[in-house]
């Protein structure tokens, strides 16, 4: 045993020092040809060895740099691809245009910009930059298209999810339309906008700046910073809402503000941000048990860990799946 | 967590950008490298990668896969590869500096690609000591004097590690069925 050890550790001399499957010293040799054990698992050694001189070699291409050659090319590339449609479509309108003049051509006519998708899957978040340099932190499970309107000269985002938007300031309204015909219009500022399709309550806090929440029909919300307007999807109401801003905001951090939230509630979120389906053994429980706090927790295990210290629930995971019921009351004496 | 590439490549198709932005990150070095043993130089190899990538995103509705992303991937890189080559002028210069070794065959190349990417994985799950002693040895090339100064361990210590390192990497390839 000792000795085995001894000439296995030459191993990682023999690979810093000569490469290949040869070797100079006898001792060594002889021990890879003992057993044919030894020689199968030095050549894998061997074939390590040479993958991580091949990995390493491998760094000096930087995808960083090289995306944004490619980031850059293909941006340039939909603009030339725009005006050369433009220009083929002038030509053939041209009889059209004399009669009905270069605005309804225009109107009619001008292409958009590509529109630009971009998710995030449940349990994960990202930040990404939009063309107009608008940047927008991105929660688990949202999705956003982007699209440069041309005719209407409009930055039109279609959303649904969360997500801290940091809208860079240009002369082209930025709006952002949700379900149920709500839309948000902006200049450039900042604000959180919370609106998952499953959801009961689509809401934007604004940080900075100035927004108008709109209805489907006329109704609308001006917003100051630190306010924050809400829709209630039963109800068809908009209403400004009494909240401190900064819990809003604080999914970021992957922090989570309990205001006596249901258990049913913050079943839902956590859902999205672990990637994990919550089911309740008994009846209303999701609904009976309220939190009021702050969970900030590496995994989900450790969130049920906290949860079932503060009150009064048990549970079982069971892969991605998580089974919550009411602890069992012990017997008084 | 890791997503297929096919399953990135069915988004791109619906112009989600993110995942090309994905689907770039994750194969733009392997893609460079191995268009360098065609190309045999570097800074052409990376330029053939990126043009590659240019053109998928611009041609992504017409793209059909049948085998795998990856597979589509290596295919294409090495035919613009051999585009590039048709040219007279870097025929010869490759030729001189490859001499006359062969171009490297596809499934012997997507065989050691995922041996690679299993290798890669491996290196991520190391317990942070031996991962940092590792990375400062076989990837910035350190002496084994020099790491033992940064990281004020003994080379025996060193040694220690890589060694522990490289049982560690067998065993975890041997799990994934790497050999």
């Amino acid at each position: 045993m000792k000795e085995k050890q001894k000439q296995e550790e030459h191993i990682i001399d023999h690979l810093q020092n000569e490469m290949g499957s040869g070797t100079t010293d006898p001792e060594f040799q002889h021990w890879i040809d003992s057993a044919s054990e030894n020689k199968k698992n030095f050549s894998k050694y061997v074939k390590i060895w040479e993958g991580i001189d091949i990995l390493a070699e491998r760094k000096k291409y930087k995808p960083e740099n090289a995306w944004e050659q490619v980031n850059y090319q293909i941006v340039k590339q939909t603009r030339i691809a725009s005006r050369f449609k433009i220009i083929f479509l002038y030509g053939a309108a041209a009889t059209l245009l004399i009669l009905l003049g270069f605005s309804f051509y225009f109107n009619w006519f001008a292409p958009d910009t590509e529109p630009l998708k971009l998710t995030t899957e449940l349990g994960s978040r990202s930040k990404v930059v939009l063309p107009d340099g608008t940047s927008v932190m991105l929660n688990a499970g949202s999705e956003l298209i982007y699209q440069f309107d041309r005719r209407k000269r409009t930055r039109n985002v279609q959303f649904s999810g969360e997500g801290y938007f940091e809208v860079e300031k240009n002369k082209a309204p930025f709006i952002v339309r949700m379900q149920e015909g709500l839309r948000l219009t902006v200049l450039g500022t900042k604000f959180n906008l919370s609106a998952y399709p499953d959801d009961a309550v689509i809401k934007t806090t604004l940080t900075e700046g100035k927004v108008e929440l709109h209805d489907s029909k006329t109704e609308l919300l001006v917003l100051t910073p630190g306010q924050t307007g809400s829709f209630d999807k039963n109800s068809g109401k908009l209403y400004y809402s009494a909240e401190e801003p900064r819990y809003n905001l604080s999914w970021m951090e992957k922090k989570l503000y309990m205001d006596n939230m249901s258990l049913k509630n913050v079943a839902r979120i956590l859902e999205r941000w672990y990637d994990v389906e919550i089911t309740f053994a008994g009846e209303n429980i999701g609904e009976n048990i309220h939190y009021t706090g702050v969970l900030q927790e590496k995994s989900i295990f450790d969130v049920f860990k906290a949860l079932n210290e503060i009150s009064k629930i048990d549970y079982t995971i069971n892969g991605r799946n998580i089974t919550v019921s009411q602890k069992n009351k012990l017997p008084m004496n | 967590m890791t997503k297929t590439d096919e399953i990135l490549l069915s988004r791109i198709k619906q112009d989600d950008y993110s995942s090309f932005n994905l689907l770039f990150f994750k194969h733009y070095a392997s893609l460079c490298s191995f268009v360098t043993t065609i190309v045999a130089d570097s800074t052409n190899a990376e330029d053939i990668v990126q043009d590659l990538f240019i053109k998928l995103w611009s041609d992504r509705k017409k793209i059909v896969v049948y085998k795998n992303t990856k597979h589509y991937l290596f295919r294409a890189a090495k035919n613009s590869a051999l585009n590039f080559l048709r040219t007279e002028k870097n025929r010869k210069k490759a030729i001189n500096r490859l001499e006359d070794a062969d171009f490297p065959q596809e499934t012997e190349d997507l065989t050691q690609e995922d041996f690679l990417q299993k290798l890669e994985n491996c290196i991520d799950q190391l317990p942070e000591r031996s991962k940092e002693v590792l990375l400062l040895s076989r990837f910035e090339k350190l002496k084994h004097k020099e790491i033992a100064e940064r990281l004020d361990i003994s080379i025996k210590t060193i040694k220690n590690q890589l060694w522990k390192s490289l049982k560690y990497l067998k065993s975890c390839l041997e799990v994934k069925s790497a050999f």
